[in-house]
C-alpha cells in the first residue's frame, strides 16, 4: 500500500539530510527515544501538524485538497571547549542547502520553504554542553481530497 | 551550623573519596580526597524532541581543600578515571562541603 504523502516528504526530507558533512548518516525520523553519544551529532526529522483546506467549492473527491505541512528538523549535538551555537549554525546551513535543492522533494511538494528556527543552548549541566536547534519548515503540496498517497 | 566538624569530613573523605589533583592556572596542582560522581540523566525536552542522553560529573569535596581563587574553567584529575576535566562551576553548601561541578575539556 503506498504511503501517505506526508510519510513520502518526510522520508524524502531525511534522504536530503543523509550525508551532511557534519552529521553523516545520523538523521532519525520521527525518534521518540533519548539520544546517546554514539548518535550525535544527530538530525532529527519529524511531521508535526498540517493545515489543510479546498481551493475550490464542490463535492467532487477528485478535487485537489491544498495542505500545508509542518516538517520539523532538529539539530541535535553537544559541544566541549566551546558553546554549541557555531555546530548548530553550520548544521542548519548544511540541512537547509540540502534541503532547498533536494530533487526527491521537490518532486513531492510544490514549496518548501523554511519559516522558523528555534535554538535551546540553556546551559545545562552536563558533561558536554547540549544544544538543539529546531527548523520548522513548511511544505505545500496537494493531494485528491480522497486520495492522501499521490500529489493533485 | 554543621553536625560535622571540617576533621569529621577528612576522615569520611579518606575512606570514601578519590585522589584528586587541582590545578589552577599556572599554579602547582594541588591534591585532596573527593567524592567523584557521575550520573546518567536525560536532559530537559525541547519542545517535542526526545532527550539528550548525558551525565553529570561532579565532585564533593571540602570547601578548604580548594585552593583560594577556584573558579570555572581549573583542570581536574581524578585517579582512576580517564577524564579530562574542567570546572564548570563551584557551589559551596555552607556546612563545609562544595560540590564541583565538572565537564569534559575535549
Amino acid at each position: 500500500m503506498t504511503a501517505h504523502l506526508r510519510t513520502q516528504i518526510r522520508a524524502a526530507a531525511a534522504a536530503a539530510l543523509a550525508g551532511l558533512p557534519t552529521t553523516g548518516a545520523r538523521v532519525f525520523q520521527s525518534r521518540t527515544v533519548p539520544t546517546a553519544d554514539a548518535d550525535l551529532p544527530a538530525l532529527l526529522v519529524y511531521t508535526r501538524t498540517e493545515r489543510s483546506g479546498f481551493d475550490a467549492m464542490g463535492t467532487d473527491t477528485e478535487r485537489p485538497l491544498r495542505r500545508e505541512l509542518s516538517l520539523w528538523i532538529v539539530a541535535v549535538c553537544r559541544a566541549t571547549d566551546a558553546e554549541p551555537d557555531d555546530t548548530l549554525e553550520q548544521m542548519c546551513v548544511e540541512a537547509t542547502a540540502a534541503l532547498a535543492v533536494n530533487p526527491g522533494l521537490a518532486a513531492l511538494v510544490l514549496q518548501a520553504e523554511l519559516v522558523s528556527t528555534e535554538f535551546d543552548v540553556s546551559g545545562e549541566r552536563a558533561d558536554r554542553r547540549p544544544g538543539r536547534a529546531g527548523m520548522t519548515w513548511r511544505g505545500l503540496y496537494r493531494t485528491p481530497a480522497g486520495d492522501p498517497t499521490s500529489p493533485a | 551550623m554543621t553536625v560535622e566538624t571540617l576533621a569529621d569530613l577528612a576522615v569520611y573523605l579518606a575512606d570514601f573519596g578519590v585522589a584528586v589533583t587541582y590545578t589552577q592556572g599556572a599554579n602547582p596542582p594541588v591534591q585532596f580526597k573527593a567524592i567523584f560522581d557521575e550520573p546518567t540523566v536525560d536532559s530537559h525536552s525541547f519542545h517535542d524532541a526526545p532527550a539528550v542522553i548525558q551525565s553529570l560529573p561532579a565532585l564533593m569535596a571540602r570547601t578548604a581543600d580548594l585552593p583560594a581563587g577556584a573558579a570555572k574553567g581549573d583542570a581536574v584529575a581524578v585517579a582512576g578515571n580517564a577524564g579530562a576535566w574542567i570546572v564548570r562551576g563551584i557551589y559551596p553548601d555552607g556546612t563545609g562541603i562544595a560540590r564541583v561541578d565538572l565537564e569534559l575539556s575535549a
